[in-house]
């Protein structure tokens, strides 16, 4: 167990890097606001008990590493994120009726769900974080290629999406 | 949209998507982690004790039973149990917990790695207790064995143990679904193994396991009971996969291909399939009475950057999928 200094450490190492996290959070879990919570909590819980571990190195590099290695590795496992692209897609077909930002958000919304779980990972790292690639490819564990290759992949379809968006309002 | 404009479109929904953390809430749930991980951290030995124990007593699988602790309380806090009745008197064994005294037949005395709650790592440094397991549990969320395999040590041959008998343990909470059968990633045990495996005998099947899971560290395992026809992996939509047709060596089925998570591969001579990611290896197999087999094998820490060492999970999976499907039904 930590120690009350360390305790208190960790609070404010949650308070200083949440907002990163919940914003990571966020994209790699396809837009889903309540599942990026639980994300950043599980990832907080995680980086608690291996504390000692995280403030060896970077505490957010670890915090934001459990973030990503749980969504992929449970994003890979679940097909709800699947069938959540689908019916946002299909209400996305829907009759306009929305106001602009609303099906902004909407497309922006598919638009994620949409992208594998590596995919969104990626893009968080990328476009919240400005991580190089070669940032990106070690806190991921893939290599540099499979950044290049993922990315160039991911934000056509991001860019397509949102574009149409903005093109549409 | 540049991508400037993105990156400030994400971080604004992001903003107005995403509630705050509850701080307090995190930490008491690290703390709660931390005090059972340093339980599971014992987890190896734990899980060594109930195995010297359970064969020491002479179980067999029909009647396997993991005593009991009467003295756990809900704090954790347990004093060493006393055994039932043993079918031996116990002798001071000669090479620790464990005394080889002939083909596939071996002694065992309980010591100090007796099953409960407050050893430490440290209570349980012999690795040499690992040498003859027999017992492996599957344990689920909230510490409960949810089954366990018990080997016959006269025949070698294993079989399912019905959960109600069998004591819980704990289990990592990082892993809220896993189904953990060894957890003994505080031991650097297979080099040990290895040099002790001479054994001939099919048991030998079961310390390839055990050593190998070990290494591993989690090994998951599911059985579910088809009927040849539908097949759905519980949890909350997990892996919900409906095979329609049978496993069939030449046929993927339908959704499988749609999902594109798993790969038909060849297993020493069993078709399977498999679905690799960086921290786990899962493997899909039917069995000739209908029942399909998940096997998940990966490590137990995923937040601490290590990934799955491939190999070392291909040679676990191939050792371990035979002995799954080939597991006797739940006994009467």
């Amino acid at each position: 167990m930590i120690g009350v200094r360390g305790e208190g450490e960790f609070r404010e190492f949650v308070a200083a890097s949440e907002q990163r996290l919940r914003r990571v959070a966020w994209v790699v879990a396809g837009g889903d606001g309540h599942r990026a919570q639980d994300l950043v909590q599980a990832a907080l819980v995680k980086t608690f008990v291996h504390w000692r571990r995280a403030v060896e190195t970077d505490p957010y590099a670890y915090a934001r590493r459990a973030l990503t290695t749980t969504a992929i590795d449970e994003g890979r496992r679940r097909d709800r994120e699947r069938r959540a692209a689908r019916a946002m897609r299909d209400s996305a077909r829907q009759p306009p009726g929305h106001a602009g930002a609303v099906e902004l958000r909407t497309d922006l919304h598919r638009a994620l769900a949409e992208l594998a779980p590596r995919q969104r990972a990626v893009v968080a790292l990328r476009y919240l974080e400005d991580m190089s690639e070669a940032d990106v490819a070690d806190a991921l564990g893939i290599s540099l290629g499979t950044v290049k290759s993922t990315a160039s992949r991911a934000l056509p379809q991001l860019r397509a999406v949102l574009q149409d968006a903005e093109e549409q309002s | 949209m540049s991508d400037n404009g993105l990156s400030e479109l994400l971080r604004e929904q992001a903003d107005d998507d995403v509630g705050a953390v509850d701080i307090d809430r995190v930490v008491t749930r690290g703390r709660a982690a931390r005090t059972r991980r340093a339980v599971t951290g014992a987890g190896a030995g734990v899980l060594v004790a109930a195995l010297v124990v359970g064969t020491a007593w002479g179980l067999q699988p029909d009647r396997a039973v993991l005593p009991a602790d009467p003295d756990r309380s809900s704090t954790g806090e347990t004093t060493p149990s006393e055994p039932s009745e043993p079918t031996d008197p116990p002798t001071e064994p000669e090479h620790g917990w464990a005394t080889v005294v002939g083909q596939g037949r071996y002694d065992m005395v309980p010591g100090d790695g007796w099953w409960n709650s407050d050893a430490t790592p440290e209570s349980y440094d012999d690795i040499r207790s690992l040498e003859h397991p027999d017992t492996v549990l599957i344990a689920g969320f909230d510490d409960a064995v949810v089954e366990g395999y018990v080997r016959n040590p006269e025949s070698g041959s294993a079989a399912r143990v019905p959960a109600v008998r069998l004591d819980p343990i704990p289990v990592d909470p990082d892993w809220p679904d896993a189904w953990l059968i060894i957890d003994a990633h505080t031991f650097e045990v297979l080099d040990e193994l290895e040099e002790f495996q001479t054994s001939t005998s099919p048991s030998q099947v079961f310390v390839d396991l055990v050593a190998r899971a070990a290494v591993m560290e989690v090994v998951r395992a599911d059985r579910f009971n088809t009927e040849g026809v539908e097949v759905y992996l519980t949890g909350d939509g997990d892996l919900d996969v409906t095979f329609t047709a049978d496993l069939g060596y030449d046929e993927v089925p339908p959704n499988v291909a749609d999902t594109d998570r798993y790969e038909l591969v060849d297993i020493d001579g069993l078709g399977a399939y498999q679905q690799r990611e960086s921290t786990f290896l899962t493997t899909v197999a039917l069995s000739d009475t209908g029942v399909l087999v998940f096997l998940t094998v990966g490590v137990v820490d995923q937040d601490a950057g290590v990934d799955l060492d491939d190999e070392r999970a291909d040679v676990l999976t191939a050792a371990l999928l035979p002995l799954l499907l080939d597991f006797d039904e739940e006994p009467g």
